[in-house]
């Protein structure tokens, strides 16, 4: 009897002052014939008289399933288990996070609570950067043990907003750009003035859905231009050939297992021996997504690539790491 | 399902404006109070399903509801993050807001003080709606509130434990916290007052001894608890899960290395689960639009409804002789079940 489409879910990130109720204010004001629901972690500056607005208070709960990083947000939950038994459920709902917000339990959240992923889908994390002060916080030097959390919204992002453009050069917003792609290169930037988005790109999106997990240019998969020296940044591997399915269970879930903590976000497509149809994941920490793809056409070339987008990662461990993974 | 007795209608069905969350049949039989996600609490009569009042409106949704014990008084609670007191025949005698949601609701014992956990707030209120003590900034939302079986203390479910509070020795402070690492989604004490059970968002239910602390725990469930329902005696307690419902057996030695019963109840998670008050019949419903009741022994239903609609919440009547069910198309229906 449950057979109502799941209301896609984009969760808005971004620093302080970077224009997150400029750009609410801008979606819920623009003619797209949605309805939409705003979960709004800042108290509002959202003007409009008639959008449902619902406030909520960060409750950030670790779950006790043996995986450290694995957070999950109690409070949307709730209000997101409220919303969608109205009968006027909404087209779409719209979560604000608070400017210092680790995006992580947001998303783990839809991975998490069998109630929340029946009724609604994670369409995608939109980040908004400010392109006057984006260089100062991704560049922000922390104390040990502390995250930069303008970093974080970046590297978890689907879509990064470069906001503020007409308030500096165009170079200005070219350094900003290159800065966000060394740390996220799978993400699609936008550039908006005074958030005034073309709401296409950043809504209904679909960033989560397997089928489109590596949806990806793999041009930066050969990027030689890789930041060595930035300590959050996108690394793709591609491998032609197939690989073992039960090799690549074990690596990746040691894989996960050790550095599940910075790998953020991960997407791939896959070649098994035996199998006709591709393997697709995507993952956020150490919860991973996985379903059988499209079937490979006779006489394809098979191969395999992967996305991840973390702190640390070591491009040379992985590559090996999943050439060991061959199929014999 | 051919031995089981199907009856075809309900004996009436009266509407609310959207999605019925929650039912509870007064203690006096004679009234039956609703509320909907659509914000109102509304009250039927029994016997006929005719409205008599319309309580408080909640905006985004009502939450809980809960009749004193004598039957004089309904509590509602919602998503404005109010509570409202109301007499049985809906004249408003309270108000009480807070910050955050109005998510949980009892009555102590003698039915003279009425706990609400309100966003992170326990608040006590008396009979008379006058707010008497309240204890702030628990670690997360209260998602649970329940009386110790002598009334002496309150309860609270979130995240980390049960935090115990004492209204005749008040302390913001709680006096006693039963600590666990987690979150918990709901809490209910035992008839007999000899253990409580919450069920928890990492897909467990843990039960601690009163008040000694011993506790245990279940795990292995598919998906988080967030329904339970100890039998009248305490003899059992029941947890739904992704469409089955396990049965503990707390008498004897206890659960502890025990196989639970396991009752494959319903296509859908279990919505509601309400042991009668009297008798030892369970009453389960879910999205699949079933009300069914089952019996001590069999893993066949004694009776089982077709609601017509996916089923979110269901009540006894104080005789144990009918039920109330809420569906998710806003209709309350009432079922007898002789």
């Amino acid at each position: 009897m449950n057979t109502l489409p799941k209301v896609p879910v984009t969760v808005l990130t971004g620093y302080l002052g970077s224009g997150k109720t400029t750009l609410l204010n801008h979606i819920l004001t623009a003619q797209h014939g949605k309805r939409i629901a705003v979960i709004e972690n800042e108290f509002g500056e959202i003007g409009i008289d008639d959008a449902l607005v619902v406030s909520a208070d960060e409750e950030v709960f670790e779950m006790n399933n043996g995986c450290i990083c694995c957070t999950v947000r109690g409070d949307l939950i709730r209000i997101l288990g409220t919303l969608m038994r109205r009968r006027d459920r909404f087209d779409h709902v719209l979560i604000e996070t608070t400017g210092l917000a680790d995006p992580a339990p947001v998303a783990q959240t839809f991975f998490v609570d069998a109630d929340v992923a029946e009724q609604a889908r994670l369409d995608a994390i939109v980040t908004l950067v400010d392109a006057k002060h984006a260089l100062a916080h991704l560049d922000e030097v922390k104390p040990a043990g502390v995250e930069n959390e303008a970093v974080e919204q970046v590297a978890f992002a689907d879509r990064i907003v470069i906001n503020k453009i007409d308030v500096v050069s165009p170079d200005q917003v070219d350094a900003v750009e290159r800065r966000v792609r060394s740390i996220n290169a799978v993400a699609e930037v936008v550039r908006s003035e005074r958030a005034r988005v073309d709401l296409d790109r950043i809504l209904g999106v679909r960033a989560f859905d397997l089928d489109r997990a590596l949806a990806v240019d793999p041009a930066f998969l050969l990027d030689g231009d890789h930041q060595h020296d930035r300590s959050v940044t996108s690394v793709g591997v591609e491998i032609p050939g197939e690989l073992d399915g039960e090799r690549v269970n074990a690596w990746f879930s040691a894989l996960l297992r050790e550095k599940g903590v910075d790998i953020f976000r991960s997407k791939g497509i896959l070649a098994f021996r035996g199998e006709e149809k591709r393997f697709v994941f995507q993952g956020v920490h150490m919860l991973i997504d996985t379903a059988s793809g499209p079937a490979w056409g006779e006489g394809e070339q098979r191969n395999s690539r992967m996305v991840f987008i973390g702190r640390n990662l070591d491009r040379a461990e992985l590559e090996s790491g999943l050439r060991a993974c061959m199929a014999a | 399902m051919t031995s089981v007795q199907t009856p075809s209608a309900a004996s009436w069905a009266a509407e609310l404006s959207d999605h019925a969350g929650v039912v509870a049949w007064a203690p006096s039989g004679e009234v039956i109070a609703a509320g909907s996600m659509g914000g109102e609490t509304v009250l039927f009569d029994a016997a006929s399903g005719s409205p008599r009042a319309r309580i408080a409106d909640h905006g985004l949704g009502v939450l809980d509801v809960a009749w004193s014990p004598a039957a004089e008084l309904l509590a509602s609670a919602g998503c404005d993050g109010r509570v409202v007191v109301a007499t049985a025949g809906g004249r408003p005698v309270a108000s009480v807001r807070g910050s955050g949601e109005a998510n949980c609701l009892a009555w102590s014992p003698d039915g003279r003080t009425l706990a609400a956990g309100i966003g992170r707030e326990l608040v006590l209120l008396q009979a008379d709606g006058e707010v008497v003590r309240r204890a702030g900034e628990q670690p997360s939302t209260v998602t649970g509130v329940a009386w110790s079986a002598d009334g002496r203390r309150v309860g609270v479910a979130c995240y980390g434990g049960v935090r115990w509070f004492e209204p005749s020795r008040w302390s913001e402070q709680p006096a006693r916290v039963l600590a666990w690492k987690g979150s918990l989604l709901c809490l209910h004490v035992a008839p007999d007052g000899r253990h409580v059970a919450s069920g928890n968002q990492d897909s467990s239910v843990h039960v601690w001894r009163l008040w000694s602390g011993r506790d245990l725990e279940m795990t292995g469930y598919p998906a988080k608890i967030d329904r339970l329902a100890w039998h009248p005696a305490s003899r059992l307690l029941a947890v739904g899960g992704a469409g089955d419902v396990t049965i503990w057996n707390f008498g004897g030695s206890g659960p502890e290395g025990s196989t639970p019963r396991q009752i494959d109840a319903h296509q859908a998670r279990i919505a509601a689960l309400t042991y009668a008050p009297h008798g030892s019949l369970l009453a389960t419903a879910a999205a699949d639009g079933w009300v069914k009741v089952w019996g001590d022994g069999d893993d066949v239903p004694e009776v089982a409804w077709d609601a017509g609609a996916p089923v979110s919440c269901l009540s006894w009547s104080p005789d144990s002789r009918a039920l109330v069910a809420g569906t998710h198309d806003g209709r309350v229906q009432r079922f007898d079940l002789w």
